[in-house]
Parts: structure tokens; C-alpha cells; sequence
């Protein structure tokens, strides 16, 4: 099931104070990654251990003849690993962070849930504390009716740099943009 | 000061020119026209003029309009000095007057003829003498009598043109009426009379324009005059060129012929620039005919032209070259401003333009064009040129160049009923018609197709291969998969060809850089090519140009020793280069053998002692030739005593190695004292396809290039020796290899076990060898390289991915990572 194709139509028309997110669940926690970021969602597949890796990196899958490399969100999180069930699904996102190529990533969820809007006054900036996932990677939160969905930024979720030093990256990027 | 280097550059350049050294002429060429401005700048008008028109000279040459090439690079001497002394007499501030140019002709000569262009008028005598063999000639009784007519009637047309060029009256004469006797009925045997006299005749006029430009012709012989028929409009007496050409349109009938050469890819190349030349030709025209002063839109018109004019001078496409020629002749003068440029003007060059799309159809096999609107395109060009008949010019041209513009039917009318009856002519036709078509696509198009191509295969084998439809009772259906196999099987070999490329191009280069080396050194060197037909992917005929460029300057540098120096060892003073490719089962070998001194053993051996790379106590005569010369392919490793600008500095054969083994090939060196060295790389067809041993340890399964296994084998419990802390050692063929597990490496095995249950392979990633312990050998198979996605996370030891045949991905291992990565944890 390809969700790109059908939210790529109406990206202009969106109400820039709405704004359309996947939802998934790790565990008990609900998360939201922008829908324009997902590519499709697929079960889950044979995937090949990748050598020297951050043990967050699964490895690597065939996504249609095209090599692209899979993480798991779980362990990214530093959550408990559990075993697969038939809901486990890999989610295919675009990582390009910019003008750049496309970047396919394939992220490992417990399940997904649906598309949702998210209106500009239901979201609010990051909690200081008091949830299971490092806040670094969370953009904000949106309330949907009595649940809080945790907003991701895709982009840092998947990127290496930020495993180690994290802070330090978030600084240098801050540095960079007022310098910029 | 700037002019100062601008005449070293070209002064330089000429002394390195070099007729069959074409990269190197437009480089001067390019020198040339910077002076040229550099002298403006500074107002050295003269400079400026005897620069530009040096330039001139030079494209001629590039174009191989001039087969005097000694006396042309004299000229250009000649116009080096006239800078050199024209700047040293401007800076000391004196008079330029009395410098003389050696373009312009003595002020004593009346006749208007440059010595250039006469040169050039007996270079053309010689071809037309070389090209008219056949026509003098007994006459076989297959001789196909219309050809010879017609190449004695095309060769004499333009003959006559270049006489009238030159100033040439009697020339001019005599040629355009023997191409009109040609192309009459006459006797084939008296034809070949009248050319044995003519060619006597041109024979003496070439002999006494040697001796003197200026001189008169010998007078023709009247009786040779008389036996061909009078041409009424040919101003016989007119003994200058700047008279307006008449044309010749009213005598000269059917259609225009040219000679195609045999290279029919060239010319399918050909072909498609010229369309693409035309569409930005019309496109400039039509820029220009809104805003004439347009300089942009003038340049582009101008290199259309040029480059059309290049090519097909270099195909000998006769006809093409003279109308570019002279639409090339005209626009020059516009653009530098002799002329300006009229509506009139931009008429005839669209009409040319016109006349050039439909001979390049013909080339083709289209329809033919008519020599009369030919002839009247020419002239009416040149009489443009000629800028003496502003209010003529337009006249004729208009109507002559229109009707072919808006309706080409006529033109195209007589010749087509011809094509139906004539079989003889329709023949060339058929040959013609199969030339290659090619279609520009951009390659990252190319690259989603090959992809695409590349996943259907799998996408096919997947179902092929499944065990349900394996198990589908009903032989239609196996029937319709095998046809569906074969399809895609066919279709990928195709997608496959898509991505080829002749290694032509890269070894013109080293023919180049062989040429530059040999003006450096001293040293003579005669390079020999083989198999520059051969075919490799183009990725990596990209990549692999560097390393060869590399290992050409070291053989000519380091290999091929001095002249006198192999005179005294008894070899002929040249030395040889052999650069060969060559296929061998499923790879491309590519081979530089050069016949110099060869590898230096014991200077090699000394350096390895000094550096520590070998044990001083080891007996030099034991340690193989193959270990001795695989240390020169360490960084930073070079036993050159001096270092030159050509090589030396121990920077390179690392280099070339690592790009060799990036390619997944393979370099292999044979080296015989005194008689040469031979470096021979092995490389796969293709960067996206290798030959690959599908292995298994524990729950994965990798894939290792095929090129780098040396042997597999099961190893006897006696072969396997263990070193505490140092890991696992095994005896290979009275080797001591040492034993990598795949599966403690990758992280998917503990490193235990027993090591003669599974199987090493012996590896050989460039002189660093060494055994991985693997489970099972699970087969070998071709398999598609695919990247990794990103660099994001990239290892070591690991070079791609493959999906293999249950379209589950297995990495592709990158033996050379693989060894450092476990050398470095081990």
C-alpha cells in the first residue's frame, strides 16, 4: 500500500496550520512521522545483517531490486526488543534531508495506525521529561482527541551522527544555522 | 606582460606541433586566438592579424585541408618569429612598418595568390591525382563506368574551385572543363587520355608554384583545350578570384554524389550531430534575423557550420565540405565584420543550410540533392563572401536558395523516378539506409532503465524459481515461463550492450601522452595499439583511464631507456609500447608491455631491505618475482634515483592498484630483465555484474568475486596450525596463510568450531593473500552489484549487495577490507 501517491496530490492545498502524519506505536507510546516523509509500508521481510553496524541497524532489505538499509526504531529507542508479530511492519521513508536524492530508510514499528491531521493548535513543543524516548529526536507533540502522539524528526531518527554526541551535533547544527 | 606569455605559450605550441597530433593543434589553435586578443589589447594590430590568420592555418591543418604540413609549420615558425620581433620592436617603441608578415604576400607580387593558399592548391592536386588512380587505370570489365565519371566530375568540380581560389584562371579552366567532358558521354578511354594530359599539366603547375608562388602557369595546351567542349559562362579569362563566380547550375545536371566511406558508424555519428548542428544553426539564423548584432547567435551559427565542415572533411564527405566551406567562408566575414549582415545575406546561409540538412539526408539514404541547386547554394555563397556584388548577390541567391527552402520538391522530383528503375544506383542506397541511427539519453535515464532490467530478472527468477509454480501440473504454463525467460534473458543482455564503450577514446589519449612524453624525454618510443575496439562498461573505461595514463608514463619513464642506451644493448633504438586489450573468458584484460629494462630486482629488493618490508636475513633468490614486484605497488614505494616531472615520486602504482581493485579487477606483472615489463590488468565487462562464489557462513550468506579466490579446499586437520592469542594459521601449498572467520568477523558466529568441517578459500587481494574460513560453498553464480543505499553506514570488508535468486540480499565481500578489518582486530 503506497501512501505516497495518494497524499502527494493534495500537498498544496493542505492548510500549512494542518499538517498530515503516519502514526505507528512502539509499545504503549503512540509516534507521528509527516506523512510526505513515507514512502510505503510493508510487512515484514528477510533482512540481511549488515557488518559493523550500530546494533539499531538491522541491515539490509530489497525493497524491489533496490538495496536499502532497515533499522529498527525499538532499539534505536534503547525500548526491549520483542519478537516480531504480524502487525510488525517496516515502514519505507525518504531521509533526504534536503535538496538531496532520495534516501530510502526501512524502519521496523510494532504496528501502524492510521493517517491523521494534526491542526497547528493541537501541537505543542516538546515535553521537558517524562517519556521513553530520547527527547533529542522528538519535534513536538500533537494531541489527537485524548491521546498525545509524539512528533518525530525523521531526519535525526536515522542519522548516524546522531547516535554518539548527540548534543554536540544538535549545537553544531544550531552554530551552523546562525551562522547561516 | 601577459603578451609576453601568450607568444611563449604559441611559440611552444608550434615547436611541438605535430600534423597527426590533433589535440594538440587546437590547443595551439586556442593559443593562437588568445594572442591574437592579447595583441589587440595592446593595439599590435599587426600581431593581431598574422595571429589570427596563423590560427586560421592551424584549423586547416586540424581539418586536414593541408597535406604540406612541413611547409605550413614553417609559416607558422615564421609567424612566432614576426611576433616575437613585432613585441621586442613595440617595446622598444620603433616603427612596425617595416615588418613583413609571412602571410601577406612580396608587395611585388601582383597576382593576389598567398603562398598559403597556393600551397594549398597543390596539396589538393596531389589528392585529386591519388583519388583519380582508379580512373586511369585499365578499365576491368566490372568497372562500374558511372562511378568513375562521376568521381572524375566531383574531383575536377572542386578542383576548379580551389583554383579559382587561388587565382588559378588556367587551372580553373581546365579542371571545371574536364569535370564537364567527365560527366558528359564521352569515352571512358579518351577520358583517361584527356586526364593523363591534365594531370602532366597540373603536374607542371604544382612544380612551378614550388619553386615560386608568384610565378605564371605554363600556358595550356590548345589542342588538350579543344577537345573539350567550351563552358560558356566560365569566365576562362579572369585572372583574379574576386570576380563573381558564375554558376555552373545551367550545365551541370543531375544529382549530387558523394563518396561515403566504409565507416558506417562514424558516419550514423556524423549524421546525428550535423541534425543537431542544423536545428541550433536554424535556431541562431532565426535569432539573428530579429537582431542581426546578435554576437552570440553569429558564434553559434559559425561553429555549426565549422563542426559540421570538420567532420565531414575527416569522412570525406566531399560535397558537404564545400558547401560548409563556403558557408563557412561567408560567415566568417560577417562575424568579424567585413561583411554586414543583410537579410539578403542570412537568405543564402539559410538556403545552405537548407541544402546541407538535405545532403545530410542523403548520407543517409534520403532523397538525393540536385547538383544544380547545389551549384547554385556554392556560388551564391561565395558571391555573398566575395562582398564585391552586394546588389547581385541577393538577386540570384534569393530565388535560387527559396524554392529549395519552401518546396524541395522539385528538386527531389527528377531524381525520384531515377531510385525506382536505376539499380545500380539505388544500390549504394540499401547500404546507406542501414547506417546507425543514435538517439541521445541522458544516462541517469539509462541507469533507472538498467536498474529496472536488472530487478525484472530477479523479479522473474523469483517466480521461476517458486515451488508452487514449480509445481503447476499444466505445460503450457512452463511452457509460456520459458518463453518469458528467454525474453528477459535477451532483454538484459540488450540493457547490458546499453552501457558498453570502445576503449578508442582512452587510448588516443595515451598515443597523446606517449607523443608529449617522447618531446620531454628524448626518447623514442613507437606505440603500438591493439583491440581499441573493445567494448567495457563505461563506468569503468572512465575509471580506468587514470591508472593506464599512469603506468604509460612509467613504462615510457622508467622502462624504456635512452636511445643510445639500447643501441648498445644491441635493441633497436626505438623502444615499443604495446598498449592491448584483448577478452578473455567473460573479462577484459588490457596489457602495457613495453620492450625497456625491465623491473629492477635487486634495486627493488634493496629498498624493501631498507624499509623493513622484508626480513634482511632472507635469501633474496628465494623470495618469487610475484612478492617482489608486489611491493612496488606499495604507497609511497619508488626506486627512481631522480625524480622527474614525468614520475618518480613513489606516488601511483598504490594508487593504480587500489583503482583497479575498486573496479573488482586484477593487476598482474611480468617483468624479464633487459627485455621489458608487461603489466596486464584483468577486468570485469561490466562494474555492475561480477563473477561471484556464493558462500555460507553460519546463518548468512556472501558473495566473494570469483577474481580473487585463488583456490578453495577443505583443509586436512595436519594444515590448520593454531597460534595462542594470534588467531589460526594454515599450511597452504608450502605457504602460511593466515585464517580469517567469516563468521566471527561479520559478528554472526562465535569463531569456534572445528575449521575442517567447512572450507578456506585462499584469497589474493593484491599481494595481501590469506584463507576465510566459510561454512559451505553454496555455488557460483553472476550476480547484479547493487549499492548499499548510502554511505550512511558503511563497512568495512563489505563492498555491495547482491539479491540473489530468492530475493534475499547477501553482501558482496571487498576481500582487500576484509583482510585490513581483521588484521586490525585480530
Amino acid at each position: 500500500m503506497s501512501l505516497s501517491s495518494s497524499t502527494h496530490g493534495n500537498v498544496e492545498l493542505t492548510d500549512t496550520n494542518a499538517q498530515k502524519f503516519l502514526t505507528f506505536c512502539l509499545g504503549e507510546e503512540h509516534y507521528g512521522i509527516p506523512i510526505l516523509r513515507v514512502r510505503e509500508i510493508i510487512g515484514l521481510i528477510p533482512i540481511t545483517t549488515l557488518p559493523q553496524t550500530p546494533s539499531y541497524v538491522r541491515g539490509v532489505m530489497n525493497l524491489r531490486g533496490r538495496i536499502i538499509p532497515v533499522i529498527d526504531l525499538r532499539s534505536r529507542f534503547g525500548l526491549p526488543e520483542i519478537e516480531p508479530t504480524k502487525e510488525t511492519c517496516i515502514i519505507i521513508v525518504d531521509a533526504n534531508d534536503g535538496a538531496g536524492e532520495q534516501s530510502l530508510t526501512g524502519v521496523i514499528v510494532d504496528t501502524v495506525r492510521e493517517v491523521q491531521d494534526i491542526p497547528a493548535s493541537a501541537m505543542s513543543p516538546k515535553p521537558e521529561f517524562g517519556c521513553t524516548v530520547p527527547l533529542d529526536y522528538i519535534e513536538g507533540m500533537g494531541r489527537v482527541r485524548d491521546r498525545v502522539i509524539l512528533l518525530l524528526n525523521v531526519v535525526d531518527v536515522l542519522d548516524k551522527r546522531c547516535v554518539a554526541g548527540l548534543t554536540e551535533h544538535i549545537e553544531d547544527t544550531g552554530a551552523m544555522r546562525a551562522a547561516a | 606582460m601577459s603578451l609576453q606569455t601568450s607568444i611563449d605559450a604559441v611559440a611552444k605550441g608550434v615547436a611541438l606541433a605535430d600534423g597527426n597530433d590533433l589535440v594538440g593543434l587546437v590547443a595551439l589553435q586556442d593559443a593562437l586566438l588568445a594572442l591574437a586578443e592579447d595583441a589587440a589589447d595592446v593595439h599590435l594590430d599587426v600581431v593581431h592579424d598574422v595571429s589570427a590568420q596563423a590560427a586560421n592555418l592551424v584549423e586547416k591543418l586540424v581539418l586536414r585541408e593541408i597535406e604540406d604540413v612541413s611547409s605550413a609549420l614553417k609559416v607558422l615558425g615564421a609567424a612566432v618569429e614576426f611576433a616575437q620581433t613585432a613585441q621586442r620592436m613595440h617595446d622598444c617603441g620603433e616603427p612596425l612598418e617595416d615588418l613583413h608578415s609571412p602571410f601577406e604576400p612580396d608587395a611585388t607580387s601582383t597576382t593576389g595568390r598567398t603562398a598559403e593558399i597556393v600551397t594549398a592548391w597543390r596539396d589538393h592536386c596531389r589528392a585529386v591525382r591519388v583519388a583519380l588512380l582508379p580512373a586511369l587505370g585499365p578499365l576491368d570489365a566490372g568497372t562500374n563506368q558511372a562511378t568513375i565519371r562521376s568521381l572524375v566530375g566531383t574531383q575536377f568540380r572542386t578542383l576548379a574551385d580551389e583554383s579559382m581560389l587561388a587565382g588559378l584562371a588556367e587551372a580553373t579552366t581546365l579542371a571545371s572543363r574536364l569535370a564537364l567532358v567527365a560527366e558528359s558521354d564521352v569515352a571512358l578511354d579518351d577520358l583517361a587520355d584527356l586526364l593523363t594530359c591534365a594531370l602532366a599539366w597540373i603536374d607542371d603547375a604544382c612544380a612551378v608554384l614550388k619553386e615560386d608562388p608568384q610565378a605564371p602557369l605554363p600556358p595550356l595546351d590548345p589542342a588538350l583545350l579543344a577537345s573539350m567542349p567550351e563552358i560558356p559562362a566560365m569566365p576562362t579569362a579572369a585572372p583574379s578570384s574576386a570576380a563573381p563566380p558564375v554558376p555552373v547550375a545551367p550545365v551541370a545536371s543531375g544529382a549530387v554524389v558523394i563518396d561515403l566511406p566504409s565507416d558506417r558508424a562514424t558516419l550514423g555519428e556524423f549524421v546525428t550531430e550535423a541534425r543537431d548542428h542544423l536545428e541550433t544553426a536554424e535556431r541562431a539564423m532565426l535569432a539573428l534575423d530579429k537582431d542581426p548584432t546578435n554576437r552570440d547567435e553569429m558564434n553559434a551559427l559559425f561553429r555549426a557550420f565549422h563542426t559540421v565542415k570538420g567532420v565531414a572533411g575527416f569522412l570525406n564527405l566531399e560535397p558537404i565540405v564545400t558547401l560548409t566551406h563556403a558557408a563557412e567562408t561567408l560567415l566568417d566575414r560577417v562575424r568579424s565584420g567585413a561583411l554586414p549582415l543583410t537579410p539578403a545575406t542570412l537568405n543564402v546561409v539559410l538556403g545552405a543550410r537548407d541544402m546541407l540538412a538535405q545532403l545530410v539526408d542523403q548520407v543517409v539514404g534520403g532523397r538525393t540533392a540536385s547538383r544544380a541547386a547545389f551549384d547554385a547554394n556554392v556560388s551564391a555563397l561565395r558571391s555573398a563572401a566575395s562582398g564585391q556584388c552586394p546588389t547581385v548577390a541577393p538577386a540570384p541567391a534569393t530565388p535560387s536558395a527559396a524554392p529549395m527552402a519552401d518546396a524541395p520538391a522539385p528538386a527531389a522530383a527528377p531524381t525520384e523516378p531515377a531510385r525506382g528503375s536505376a539499380a545500380p544506383t539505388a544500390n549504394p542506397m540499401a547500404a546507406v539506409a542501414r547506417t546507425e541511427q543514435t538517439v541521445k539519453v541522458t544516462t541517469e535515464r539509462l541507469d533507472s532503465l538498467l536498474d529496472l532490467v536488472g530487478e525484472l530478472v530477479i523479479a522473474q527468477l523469483m517466480v521461476i524459481q517458486d515451488p508452487l509454480v514449480e509445481r503447476i501440473p499444466e505445460q503450457r504454463v512452463h511452457r509460456n515461463i520459458s518463453h518469458m525467460a528467454r525474453i528477459v534473458r535477451e532483454l538484459h543482455a540488450v540493457a547490458m550492450c546499453l552501457r558498453m564503450e570502445t576503449l578508442k577514446s582512452t587510448f588516443q589519449r595515451m598515443a597523446r601522452i606517449v607523443r608529449d612524453l617522447h618531446n620531454k624525454s628524448g626518447k623514442l618510443i613507437d606505440l603500438v595499439v591493439e583491440g581499441e575496439d573493445t567494448e567495457l562498461d563505461r563506468t569503468i573505461v572512465a575509471a580506468i583511464s587514470d591508472p593506464l595514463v599512469h603506468m604509460v608514463r612509467n613504462a615510457c619513464d622508467h622502462g624504456l631507456e635512452m636511445p643510445d642506451e639500447r643501441v648498445a644493448k644491441g635493441k633497436p633504438a626505438n623502444g615499443t609500447l604495446v598498449l592491448r586489450a584483448y577478452h578473455t573468458g567473460g573479462h577484459i584484460c588490457i596489457e602495457i608491455a613495453d620492450d625497456g629494462r625491465g623491473l629492477q630486482r635487486e634495486k627493488i629488493l634493496k629498498k624493501c631491505v631498507e624499509r623493513g618490508l622484508i626480513a634482511p636475513e632472507r635469501k633474496h633468490d628465494e623470495i618469487p618475482d610475484s612478492e617482489v614486484w608486489g611491493y612496488i605497488m606499495l604507497p609511497g614505494f619508488s626506486t627512481a634515483e631522480r625524480i622527474t616531472d614525468i614520475s618518480g615520486r613513489g606516488v601511483g602504482m598504490d594508487i593504480v592498484k587500489r583503482n583497479i581493485e575498486a573496479l573488482h579487477g586484477k593487476l598482474e606483472i611480468a617483468s624479464t630483465p633487459g627485455r621489458g615489463t608487461t603489466f596486464r590488468i584483468e577486468l570485469p565487462l561490466t562494474t555492475a555484474i561480477i563473477d561471484g562464489m556464493v558462500v555460507r557462513a553460519k546463518g548468512e550468506r556472501f558473495v566473494i568475486p570469483t577474481l580473487a579466490i585463488e583456490r578453495t579446499f577443505r583443509p586436512e586437520p595436519g594444515q590448520i596450525k593454531s597460534v595462542l592469542g594470534r588467531g589460526e594459521l594454515a599450511l597452504y601449498r608450502g605457504e602460511t596463510l593466515p585464517v580469517h572467520r567469516l563468521d566471527s568477523l561479520f559478528g554472526i558466529g562465535d569463531g569456534v568450531g572445528d575449521l575442517s568441517e567447512g572450507i578456506l578459500m585462499a584469497v589474493d587481494a593484491g599481494g595481501r593473500r590469506a584463507c576465510l574460513a566459510v561454512d559451505e560453498i553454496l555455488g557460483q553464480q553472476q550476480v547484479v552489484i547493487k549499492s548499499l543505499g548510502e554511505d550512511r553506514w558503511r563497512s568495512r570488508g563489505v563492498s555491495g549487495g547482491a539479491i540473489l535468486g530468492d530475493g534475499r540480499v547477501a553482501l558482496i565481500l571487498d576481500v582487500n577490507g576484509v583482510i585490513c578489518e581483521a588484521r586490525g582486530t585480530d
